[in-house]
């Protein structure tokens, strides 16, 4: 196949020397409208007015004087088409069509304007028919490129790979056409073109058109955070125009429709975006297109651990605690019961599945949480309780909770209660907890690195299906030897009745009247109400994890009665009132009572009527 | 000629076997090419009228009508070029048309290049591997079989053809390359073909359909039986397309 090559001087006035060179050597449409590129650079910046161009009017008055000069005709259509006015061209082509003076180079040159149409079903037909005709490497060149333009990418580089060796500046050509395109809003040409040079030449490609920089400067990756929403902060940077920016699936920036314009329009923006976190692994998406189609994207972890306790989580050993704690609220102000610090403790809450009785791991697993959270019981904060139950015990929640929560979060001064339930695969060295898919969970070596991390204090408890509780009360136990820290385990006995005996010695004042039990729960306490269950702890002071309601209010209910004996003495009273009303200030709810005496609000006689009043009526208040 | 007339033969035999689409309308037959041998008109007297014959003998034969397009081009011997009238079909070709393009001559090998081979030609015109690849790209029908036949010393380059998927795999575009590996071979190949496609005739054994229908793969398939140790017929699939049936007439 001849091979044509050609050598252009630019002159002083470019266009004239390409029209020029056109008439010399009349080279093949492709061929005139790469030329153009060298010597027309400055064609576009042309507004289209009456006067289009001094060698256009030329042209036109020339064929006005001649007009049956068929190689004028051609020529003109040439600069029409070179100085991108494809629809003057097509028109001045149409019309010697229809005088029936092209012939051969006719169905070339439609093709040649159906491409800077954008007609690219029409340019394929017609660039096809002129390259049968008369084939050539130049018409196949723009034959490639529309094929790249009607998604037929495979057969354009096709093509483009053929003629890669045979045109030796194919990358050049590509270049310089796409920029022709580009300046006149060709978008699909233009974008047609940057395909085929990136497949042609993927370092040039590269090296011209860059993708898009993005920077996500906040949040870090893989954060784990209990908020709604976060800001995603981010920039952008590119030295080309960018066409839009997309957060976390939110447009930020989009372009809008694009008409043309500068190429080398740099972009340098931030954004701040409010991303929604949902429960679990949010990846926050960054997404950067420019106007070439250029992508680019970054995605952030952002893990949500927003849990929140829905409405339907309601179990009858919850129901049961809050009614009882209700009760004792009845009798005793919250001025007793709801006192001392809350926020120097955190509470994870795992209730995994358990073959036989899931839902009582599920029960018991709420029961520990509102009695940990209840302002009455408990000295855990809402917002530091973690608790994992039903389709949550999953291996990615659970690693998540354990990592970012659990060991991140523990300090110097909060006590940390865990609770980790449900099928144990125990074996030496590995402590496996079974979570919802069946997966086993290693559960020890969260143990080992608490020891180190939470240095106020750990209390471990371990409740469930343990496949081999010997061991694993031995492996316990050196875990509880060895710690440098106060950690504390409490094994709990298989069968899960154990809250009932919890709320028993919680919940009753009258039982716990006897006992010299502190206001705030402790482990060898849980060892003493609940049969079977086993506690292992070094020699450190006992770790607080709840507050005892009962016990409290026996204690207070002790010092009031040694107060009332030390008032009653003084008082002019009989021993019989004394007795009687000694006997009715025994009971823990007559607090208002006592205490409105003990206050100076009642007087002794007054006190001593409400006594005969109650007793007057059998059985009263009870 | 005798090279040319005898390969003429084959194809009009071969063309007995495919006949024509199934299709309420009258089907068209588009781009019967036939290349040259590379020999001069003054050396080869009455060629050109051979092969129009030949031509008229394929149209009748298969019960195809021509839109007056169908194309007898012979490059070397022909004064005009072959160009303009292939580019002219692209106008009138519909997709539903069945093309035959029969590239039957020599071929002279580039070895800088080898998509630039041409089948050897008298005419400044030159049909390039490269054309003739295009040309089954460009061509805008869905079914299209070009068949090269290539004399022993002047093969067809296939170098180029090496990464493209080889076999018949449903309808599209194939090149179908049948190459002698000698003189005698040719010969003697020649008759085998015949005597291969007169047995998928009535009174053969082939594996026509009962109702007397070939697909456009199965009918491909035919001639890559003809493929023997002394005589290879390579078939590249170029494109894909829905199968469609022949029908056979005799």
């Amino acid at each position: 196949m001849p091979r044509q090559s050609f050598h252009v001087t630019v002159e002083k006035d470019r266009p004239l020397s390409y029209i020029g060179v056109v008439t010399q050597h009349r080279p093949s449409i492709g061929f005139h409208l790469i030329l153009l590129l060298v010597a027309l650079s400055s064609a576009h910046s042309q507004d289209v007015s009456i006067s289009l161009s001094p060698q256009i009017d030329t042209l036109s008055s020339r064929l006005l004087r001649n007009p049956d000069d068929r190689a004028l005709q051609l020529r003109l259509i040439d600069a029409y088409t070179l100085s991108f006015n494809p629809e003057l061209a097509l028109l001045e082509l149409l019309n010697a069509e229809g005088q029936g003076k092209l012939i051969r180079e006719g169905v070339g040159i439609k093709g040649t304007v159906q491409l800077s149409l954008e007609q690219t079903s029409a340019a394929f037909s017609s660039l096809a028919q002129s390259y049968l005709a008369s084939p050539s490497d130049e018409t196949l060149f723009l034959i490639a490129i529309v094929e790249y333009a009607r998604g037929e990418r495979q057969r354009g580089y096709w093509e483009m790979s053929r003629l890669k060796p045979r045109i030796a500046d194919l990358s050049v050509k590509l270049l310089g056409l796409y920029e022709r395109f580009y300046l006149n809003g060709r978008r699909v040409v233009a974008r047609a073109i940057l395909s085929a040079l990136q497949d042609v030449d993927p370092v040039a490609y590269g090296t011209y058109f860059p993708a898009p920089q993005i920077s996500i400067l906040s949040p870090n990756d893989n954060v784990a955070t209990e908020a709604s929403q976060v800001s995603v902060v981010c920039e952008v940077r590119h030295s080309r125009p960018v066409q839009t920016v997309r957060v976390g699936g939110t447009t930020v920036y989009d372009k809008g429709e694009w008409k043309g314009g500068s190429a080398n329009e740099g972009f340098n923006q931030s954004y701040t975006t409010l991303v929604s976190v949902l429960e679990g692994r949010n990846p926050v998406i960054v997404h950067v297109t420019d106007i070439f189609g250029n992508e680019t994207r970054d995605t952030v972890i952002v893990n949500g651990m927003n849990f929140n306790l829905l409405a339907s989580w309601e179990s009858p050993l919850v129901d049961t605690l809050r009614k009882g704690l209700q009760y004792l609220r009845n009798y005793v102000p919250d001025s007793i019961l709801v006192t001392g610090r809350r926020n120097a403790a955190r509470a994870l809450i795992i209730a995994g599945s358990v073959s036989a009785d899931s839902a009582d791991s599920f029960d018991r697993g709420l029961f520990l949480h509102e009695f940990f959270t209840h302002p009455v019981s408990g000295i855990v904060p809402q917002a530091n309780t973690k608790i994992l139950v039903k389709n949550r015990v999953e291996e990615h929640t659970m690693r998540m909770v354990l990592d970012d929560w659990l060991l991140k979060g523990a300090t110097f001064q909060n006590v940390t209660s865990v609770y980790w339930s449900g099928d144990w695969r125990i074996t030496e060295g590995h402590w496996l907890l079974r979570d919802l898919r069946g997966g086993w969970i290693e559960m020890k070596v969260y143990a080992d690195r608490l020891r180190s991390l939470a240095t106020a204090g750990v209390v471990l408890m371990v409740d469930g299906v343990i496949d081999n509780r010997p061991l694993f009360e031995a492996e316990l136990r050196t875990l509880v030897e060895t710690a440098a820290i106060p950690f504390e385990v409490v094994i709990l006995p298989r069968g899960g009745t154990w809250p009932a005996d919890w709320s028993r010695a919680v919940m009753n004042p009258a039982a716990a009247a006897g006992a010299s039990d502190g206001d705030y729960l402790t482990t060898p306490e849980i060892q003493r109400w609940i049969p079977g269950s086993i506690v292992i702890r070094g020699g450190n002071p006992a770790i607080p994890i709840a507050k005892n309601p009962a016990a409290l209010i026996a204690g207070t209910s002790r010092r009031m009665i040694s107060l009332l004996t030390q008032k009653l003495a003084k008082e002019k009273i009989d021993d019989a009132t004394r007795r009687r009303v000694m006997a009715f200030s025994n009971d823990w709810r007559r607090f208002h009572e006592v205490a409105r005496y003990l206050g100076n609000q009642f007087s002794i006689s007054d006190f001593v009527i409400r006594v005969d009043e109650y007793q007057r009526r059998a059985g009263g208040g009870q | 000629m005798m090279g040319i007339a005898r390969a003429l033969r084959i194809m009009v035999l071969l063309s007995l076997t495919v006949l024509t689409i199934r299709a309420q309308n009258a089907v068209y037959l588009q781009g019967l090419f036939v290349g040259s041998d590379g020999t001069a008109k003054k050396e080869a007297p009455g060629a050109e009228e051979g092969l129009e014959a030949f031509h008229n003998e394929f149209l009748q034969a298969m019960g195809l009508r021509s839109r007056g397009n169908t194309v007898l081009a012979l490059s070397s011997i022909a004064e005009k070029s072959a160009h303009d009238r292939i580019a002219a079909l692209l106008v009138s070709t519909d997709s539903n048309d069945v093309a035959v393009v029969v590239a039957l001559g020599a071929w002279e090998k580039d070895s800088k290049r080898v998509e630039l081979s041409a089948l050897s030609s008298i005419h400044p015109d030159r049909m390039t591997l490269d054309y003739l690849l295009n040309l089954i790209l460009f061509l805008p029908v869905r079914t299209m079989s070009v068949f090269v036949l290539a004399p022993p010393r002047y093969q067809f380059p296939l170098d180029m053809f090496r990464e493209q998927r080889p076999g018949i795999g449903g309808g599209g575009k194939y090149l179908v390359v049948i190459q002698p590996k000698g003189q005698s071979d040719y010969e003697a190949a020649v008759d085998d073909l015949h005597d291969l496609l007169e047995k998928t005739g009535d009174g053969g054994s082939g594996d026509r359909n009962k109702d007397g229908m070939l697909s456009f793969t199965e009918w491909m398939m035919l001639f890559e039986r003809l493929s023997t140790p002394e005589f290879t017929v390579l078939s590249y699939r170029i494109t894909e397309s829905p199968d469609i049936q022949l029908k056979q007439l005799h």
